[in-house]
């Protein structure tokens, strides 16, 4: 059954085919909101008012428009992420994640205890950082660095201009250099000739 | 120093956001501009520490649980419009069983207890009706007493004259009011024929007609058709 004949199931009432179209998109879905709110609790809270939202929303869906589920999907649950962290602003964010930063995985990370430490820090400070950007500014910037969407799909997205996404990109990354000043260049970080 | 202009770009740079000719410019400027070359090399670092800060895969989200929450709140709505459409359904029937119900109590009041007319309400107007009839005469009334005062002198007629729609349309409404009262208020038509007569004078009067107004303030006042109207106002 191709994705068109899954979507008018779902939209005709079919658990079954509904169950489908998540269970496609929730990996990528969960990912974003995790790298967004950096807690699982509430990452999986995001993903299930992404579903609820596009459950409500299924029927404004045509497939007959050009428009693919998968792209529509993302769009409902970057929103999501962006109203989730705004209702919880007051909450620490990077408080409950530590549950995140403690199961990076150490494939990248030196064994040096001490190395360790210090890369720790900078991930907290990072988080820390990420944290006092507007929810906005903070989804550019996960979208471009760690999801690694073009500036022109993030303006899709977010329905702005490339220019501001350009804009509010520079803005979220030199807060984050800021930050990182005195920590960076304490470490010595291996970077690739240009 | 590094340069303003150039700030934004190393970030994009890095992210592959420019185009052949912004990326040879800007390459070419850090050739040249030591600050900008360390803001580049230090910029590169920032992202190295964000990468390592990545975590290479997020956790896995627990989906049977997350479905069961999806599947439970999506349900509830597939209930709640259920619900609604049932609660539709039996506000029909309530309001069908209503209605036969208020027919039937009406059909039997007026089969096994026919109403007897009241002797104070004979004659008098319905009340539904007062508003119109008043309305009615409330027009009517001024142009009857300048008639019933009209005394004949040079150029008087020409300032009695009534245009002729405002006519026509009283003629209208005395013809509307008085199919409606000849079953209600039966009393009231010989009124109505007077004012009725009295208008159709008036709708055939001419410029310059000195014999009208004087005929029309005999009939007036030989009818009583003023103090009629008082005393149908004040009842």
């Amino acid at each position: 059954m191709n994705e068109r004949n899954v979507i008018k199931s779902a939209q005709n009432g079919d658990r079954e085919a509904l169950r489908l179209l998540f269970e496609e998109n929730r990996q990528k879905i969960f990912s974003l909101a995790y790298q967004y709110v950096k807690n699982v609790e509430d990452a999986e809270d995001i993903l299930q008012e992404t579903f609820i939202k596009a459950y409500r929303s299924l029927h404004k869906f045509n497939p007959q428009n050009n428009m693919r589920f998968s792209p529509w999907l993302y769009r409902i649950g970057i929103n999501c992420s962006i109203d989730y962290l705004r209702r919880n602003k007051q909450r620490k964010m990077h408080d409950s994640g530590s549950d995140g930063l403690d199961n990076v995985s150490s494939g990248t990370l030196s064994y040096d205890p001490e190395q360790a430490r210090s890369r720790k820090e900078i991930r907290e400070k990072i988080d820390h950082t990420l944290n006092r950007l507007s929810g906005r500014q903070k989804m550019i910037f996960i979208l471009k660095h760690y999801q690694e969407l073009t500036c022109a799909e993030i303006a899709d997205y977010l329905n702005c201009s490339e220019g501001s996404v350009k804009r509010q990109l520079f803005r979220a990354v030199s807060v984050v250099k800021k930050s990182l000043k005195g920590l960076i260049m304490e470490n010595s970080y291996e970077v690739q000739k240009i | 120093m590094k340069c303003k202009k150039y700030e934004e770009k190393i970030i994009l740079y890095l992210y592959g956001e420019l185009n052949e000719k912004e990326r040879a410019d800007l390459l070419s400027h850090i050739k040249e501009c030591s600050g900008c070359a360390q803001d580049l090399e230090y910029t590169k670092k920032v992202f190295k520490a964000l990468d390592d800060s990545k975590e290479e895969e997020a956790p896995q989200a627990n989906w049977e649980k997350s479905w069961k929450e999806i599947r439970s709140t999506t349900k509830v709505q597939t209930r709640e419009k259920k619900s609604f459409l049932l609660t539709q359904r039996w506000a029909y029937a309530t309001a069908a069983l209503l209605v036969v119900f208020v027919l039937g109590a009406l059909i039997g009041r007026f089969w096994f207890f026919p109403v007897k007319e009241s002797p104070f309400r004979a004659g008098a107007a319905p009340t539904a009706m007062n508003p119109a009839l008043i309305e009615y005469m409330d027009d009517l009334k001024p142009i009857l007493i300048e008639y019933a005062n009209y005394t004949s002198s040079e150029g008087t007629e020409e300032t009695m004259l009534i245009d002729k729609d405002t006519l026509r349309s009283l003629l209208v409404q005395n013809l509307l009011l008085k199919d409606i009262i000849a079953k209600s208020n039966p009393s009231l038509l010989p009124l109505l024929d007077d004012l009725d007569l009295v208008l159709k004078e008036l709708s055939n009067m001419k410029r310059g007609d000195k014999q009208t107004p004087s005929m029309i303030k005999e009939l007036i006042q030989e009818r009583e058709i003023l103090f009629k109207m008082e005393i149908f106002q004040s009842m």
